[in-house]
């Protein structure tokens, strides 16, 4: 087969005209016969404009507008199309200077050469309207509407979260966004992304050789329009929110009331917090910054995220479950004697003298500790069950079922489960079997290693309102809810429809939380006459004083409102969390505080609790240096 | 004085003609181009020549034209004499770029004069032509042997590898072109298709990843293996000679078993995930040029040697190793981006396949007729990039349809064949060796940059001959054409 050195030649010459038949082959399919080049190549002179829809609004229970949007303005740039440029020009009509301009270029064609991107964002209509004669001198430069989200009541900014400009990684992955978008990362905006943003539009524009738009394409055959983002309609009662934002203002805590017969959530109040209207607009990196760097963290959830020991506020709990487990009955009495024999060595001091107690609406108005602990003693040490251990697991289970220890899903996605102390972590700690009630006893009374968020406080207080019937709680109106299901995670539910507790046992109970308002802690969240049930509760702090917390119902049968409430460093349940808690109730029920109570109200808008805590802080700042001086020499 | 020729030189005007046509190709081309940037001023004004694109590769046909008359007044023993000269000279001013060159489009290559930049890898090709044919036109020199081939291939190989480390992948390539000159002058074609193998194994490596090809290869190794054996129990048990047909009966039976072992390896990668009809297409193609080059080379050594087919199956496989490290190390980021984006394995037609994608946009929307000069408006519009340089054939093809690329590549084709036919009729080694040199630079050339703007080939960034904006290679590839033509025009005086 091989070839003889004079043959050669025509091996070479032969590779030559093969290879040029190859070239000319593939020419002729390129050119002659695939439509699919020439097609696409004569739609290739022209620009898509992406048309940005407006993002949906949303809507309070009431249907006020809680965010809206506004226009503005971002220059764009396709670098490769920038030619003869008038810098100098360029930066007077858009106020900015040359480095501004080169470091913008720069980042501009590092992302693309071809292709459109972020070049000046967000001007306002007056900053750009001026501008917007002068754009057709920049080839290479386009404007592009946006929209940016205002909120005209610079309310509730962790429930509503904050839009943030897409990242490279999003970009990637999901083929809707390009670079200079802005998607929800937190709160409604984030649950509700995909229904809030809307469809974008396209617009094809026919440009000539030089670049410069002239008409549209194949007149407009293809163009799609814009879609604006649907709306979405919160149970927020815009005006209970923003009146109990105004009552604790300058305190750290938080609020959450619901509506029990519908799980809807009336108001949502985490403070410190923050206005919304500081995430939006051209400031907002340098706000974000700052709110990240203030030490109190505005931009913590606490009425999600935030875990306290519900104190005596969980003793209703205690109580109920107590009865449902048929170790005690309702006229179940105990007779205090101040203290409470915890073993024979032990005794644990009840907080208060009080009278003796009849039965266990009493024990609930008087807060009596011994008759908490006696209660929990005999529901782990009850006989039905062959351990202790399945006591406490079955213990667990009703605290569940009450929606503590777990996400209940409410359609924002910063939950913090909360934790119940479960028979595991018992074992693992003392030893498998090896604890006692008397070891756990003070689970009896909300301490210990019990810790859940306020709004897993509001969930049980609604359910005792509701008298047993466990309504997963929501942000998102109903109809809405139904229709976007998908995007929500599953909302929590229990295993029955009710809780395993009779309802006479439930009547027991709000009978004695009715009873703490009208003789017991909490007499001050009474106003008109309704019929306010509640308990107080104070969570222990190692680290300063006492937070503050309430939870309570109004009125007694048929409730409306359910309302949960903790006060960093408050003192007393009935110190801060009640009042506000009553003012709350009152707000919601009749749209106005009555006169006689306007004192109250004042008191709580003026009650500064943050002060003290930046000066302690501050203090011991002060302190830490000093000593670090001191050691220095 | 030597012989007193008073008979004047026979130039040879065919090649000079189609070489004037190329030029001209190229500055219409690039007038087209470079059009909007032209400006109000006259087509020959100052301003024009020396501002414009157009104007200053005109300035640079016109030096051309300038000094290749002066080559043809040169006595032609200078170039086999200086020959070491010249490549020295080259060579430095290689080793002077690789240094205190200037870095454009991700190669270190220019050397900044000013006036004009200097781009010595377009004149190393000269010097190197004219080395390679004085070493092979020397007296002992037999190119059937090993040695002295490996001697001739070291001439170019040393400049390939300087210009692989400048960053110039693309250029390196043309010197890769020269092993055609070595086959011509007696090396065995073996060397030939293991080289296109080679290549083939390397496109293959990069496709399947190395992990696939091995398990191929390893594949192949086992079936040709249990061919060979086959293969030699027939010959003992039949003592004649196996005719060719017999032969291509065993690799029917093996075609299949090959092509499996393909597809097995290639069914466990993540190439199943992103199955596509063209990723079938290419990999049957692939599959294809494998089982072809088997069989050829089954043609080959079954008479040779014995061990032949397993010893180029396991360099084969070694080379994949190496080549997937050369991919992985030698090779710049733009260079893999190109080279997965030419293989199908990213698809970013905005991006990294963006001067692919517009530059076919253009050729594809030319038809057959073309838009009419001056009408480019993907060329104009500015989709695709380096419009006047490394994708000028897109102006062709746009605005000239297929019948102007198809002219421009038999133009090419001619000057190839003819620059052949030059050699062929020389008396000389020397001459014959040059202008099989020219004619391979040439090829690769033309085969790399035109295959490059229809997808043939991954993109690599190098001129098309005569035909592309550029001082240093007009220049170069004009100094190239025409020593050649000298040389052809004396060959009635040499005597030797």
């Amino acid at each position: 087969m091989a070839f003889g050195q004079e043959r050669k030649s025509l091996v070479v010459a032969g590779i030559f005209i093969v290879a040029a038949f190859v070239l000319i082959g593939k020419l002729m399919s390129v050119q002659v016969f695939d439509d699919t080049y020439s097609d696409r190549a004569e739609s290739g002179s022209y620009r898509i404009e992406t048309i940005h829809p407006s993002r949906g609004l949303i809507y309070d229970r009431n249907g006020v507008v809680v965010v809206k949007n506004m226009p503005v303005y971002d220059i764009e740039v396709i670098p490769k199309k920038v030619k003869d440029l008038d810098t100098l020009l360029f930066c007077k009509t858009f106020d900015i200077n040359v480095e501004e301009f080169q470091a913008k270029m720069d980042k501009a064609i590092k992302e693309s050469r071809y292709k459109q991107t972020p070049f000046i964002r967000q001007l306002s209509p007056e900053e750009f309207l001026p501008a917007q004669e002068q754009l057709h001198k920049f080839p290479g430069f386009y404007a592009q509407v946006r929209t940016i989200r205002q909120y005209p009541y610079s309310s509730a900014p962790h429930l509503m979260g904050y839009l943030s400009e897409v990242n490279r990684e999003t970009v990637k992955e999901n083929e809707y966004y390009q670079a200079g978008d802005y998607h929800g990362v937190n709160g409604i905006e984030k649950t509700f992304e995909e229904i809030l943003r809307g469809k974008k539009g396209k617009r094809y524009i026919t440009v000539d050789a030089y670049g410069r738009d002239k008409s549209s394409f194949n007149n407009g055959s293809r163009d799609s329009e814009a879609e604006r983002g649907k709306g979405l309609n919160l149970c927020i009662d815009l005006k209970l929110q923003t009146y109990i934002e105004s009552l604790m203002y300058n305190k750290i805590g938080s609020l959450v009331a619901i509506e029990p017969a519908t799980g809807e959530i009336l108001a949502l109040v985490s403070t410190p917090f923050y206005d919304p209207n500081l995430l939006t607009g051209s400031e907002r990196s340098k706000n974000f910054s700052e709110l990240n760097r203030n030490p109190l963290r505005p931009q913590l959830n606490r009425a999600l995220q935030a875990r306290y020991p519900p104190g005596s506020t969980l003793k209703p709990v205690v109580g109920l479950i107590g009865l449902a487990e048929e170790v005690i009955n309702e006229n179940y009495w105990f007779a205090c004697k101040g203290y409470y024999q915890l073993s024979a060595r032990r005794r644990l001091r009840c907080s208060h003298s009080h009278a003796p107690n009849k039965n266990i609406q009493d024990a609930i108005e008087q807060s009596c500790n011994p008759y908490f602990w006696t209660v929990f003693r005999k529901t782990i040490e009850n006989e039905k069950y062959e351990k202790q251990s399945q006591a406490l697991g079955r213990w667990v289970e009703y605290l569940e079922d009450f929606g503590m220890g777990r996400r209940l899903n409410i359609g924002l996605s910063n939950e913090n489960p909360g934790n119940i102390p479960s028979v595991g972590y018992y074992d693992k700690i003392y030893g498998e079997g090896a604890w006692k009630a008397s070891t756990i006893i003070s689970l009896g009374i909300g301490q210990g290693e019990f810790a859940i968020t306020p709004l897993q406080m509001a969930q049980f207080t609604a359910t005792i309102a509701n008298r047993g019937k466990a309504i997963a709680p929501h942000v998102v109106k109903r109809e809405d809810r139904m229709k976007y299901r998908e995007l929500v995670d599953e909302p929590f539910t229990i295993s029955a429809h009710d809780i395993e507790i009779e309802k006479r046992h439930f009547d027991a109970v709000a009978k004695g939380m009715r009873q703490v308002v009208t003789d017991g802690t909490a007499k001050i969240a009474q106003f008109g006459d309704v019929e306010v049930c509640g308990k107080t509760g104070t969570a222990e702090n190692p680290h300063g004083d006492d937070h503050s917390i309430f939870v309570g119902f109004a009125p007694l049968n048929n409730a409306e409102i359910a309302i949960a409430v903790v006060v960093e460093n408050g003192g007393y349940g009935s110190r801060y969390a009640a009042p506000i808690a009553s003012l709350a109730m009152e707000m919601y029920m009749h749209r106005e505080i009555d006169e006689s109570r306007k004192w109250l109200e004042d008191r709580m808008k003026d009650a500064n609790l943050i002060e003290p805590i930046l000066k302690a802080r501050e203090e011991k700042e002060r302190q830490r240096l000093e000593l670090k001086e001191k050691e220095g020499e | 004085m030597r012989g007193g020729n008073t008979r004047s030189t026979a130039t040879d005007w065919f090649t000079v003609l189609l070489y004037i046509l190329l030029v001209i190709v190229g500055l219409v081309a690039i007038y087209s181009a470079a059009y909007e940037s032209m400006g109000d001023a006259p087509l020959l004004s100052l301003e024009t020549l020396l501002k414009t694109r157009f104007g200053k590769q005109f300035l640079w046909a016109s030096i051309s034209f300038l000094v290749v008359i002066f080559i043809q007044f040169i006595d032609v023993r200078i170039f086999q004499q200086l020959s070491p000269v010249f490549f020295g000279v080259t060579i430095l001013l290689l080793l002077y770029v690789m240094f205190f060159g200037r870095v454009i489009a991700g190669a270190q290559s220019w050397i900044d004069l000013g006036f004009f930049r200097l781009q010595p890898s377009e004149f190393a090709k000269i010097s190197t032509a004219l080395l390679l044919a004085t070493v092979i036109a020397r007296r002992n020199m037999d190119l059937r042997r090993w040695k002295d081939s490996l001697l001739a291939g070291s001439v170019f190989l040393f400049p390939m590898l300087l210009i692989i480390a400048q960053g110039d992948s693309g250029t390196a390539l043309v010197y890769g072109g020269m092993l055609l000159i070595l086959y011509r002058e007696g090396l065995s074609a073996y060397v030939l298709i293991l080289g296109f193998s080679a290549a083939t194994v390397a496109l293959c490596t990069f496709y399947f990843g190395k992990l696939p090809l091995g398990l191929f290869l390893s594949a192949s190794v086992l079936i040709s293996t249990i061919l060979h054996l086959t293969y030699k129990l027939i010959s003992q048990s039949n003592d004649k000679k196996i005719s060719l047909s017999n032969h291509f009966i065993i690799i029917a039976f093996a075609a299949p078993l090959v092509l499996l072992s393909i597809f097995y390896p290639w069914m466990q990668t993540e190439l199943v995930n992103e199955f596509s009809p063209e990723t079938f297409e290419k990999l049957i193609i692939l599959a294809l040029i494998l089982l072809s080059l088997g069989i050829l080379g089954a043609l080959f050594f079954w008479k040779k040697a014995s061990f032949g087919i397993l010893l180029a199956l396991w360099a084969a496989l070694s080379f994949a190793h190496i080549g997937q490290y050369a991919f992985d190390n030698v090779l710049k980021t733009h260079h893999r981006n190109r080279i997965n984006d030419y293989l199908g394995k990213v698809k970013d037609p905005q991006g990294i396949g963006y001067n692919r994608t517009q530059a076919m946009l253009a050729i594809g929307s030319g038809g057959v007729s073309g838009k009419g000069f001056l009408n480019g408006v993907r060329i104009r519009g500015d989709y695709v990039p380096e419009e006047t340089t490394d994708f000028i054939f897109c102006v062709v093809g746009e605005e000239f349809g297929f019948v102007g690329t198809a002219s421009v590549i038999l133009l090419f084709l001619f000057l190839l064949l003819r620059l052949l036919a030059l050699g062929e009729r020389s008396p000389t080694t020397f001459a014959r060796v040059y202008l099989y040199s020219v004619a391979t630079i040439i090829f690769v050339h033309l085969c790399i940059n035109v295959g490059m703007t229809i997808g043939l080939v991954p993109v690599i960034g190098i001129p098309l001959p005569f035909l592309s904006y550029g001082g240093s290679s007009l220049l170069a590839f004009s100094i190239l054409v025409f020593i050649g033509i000298k040389l052809d025009a004396e060959r009635f005086k040499t005597l030797r």
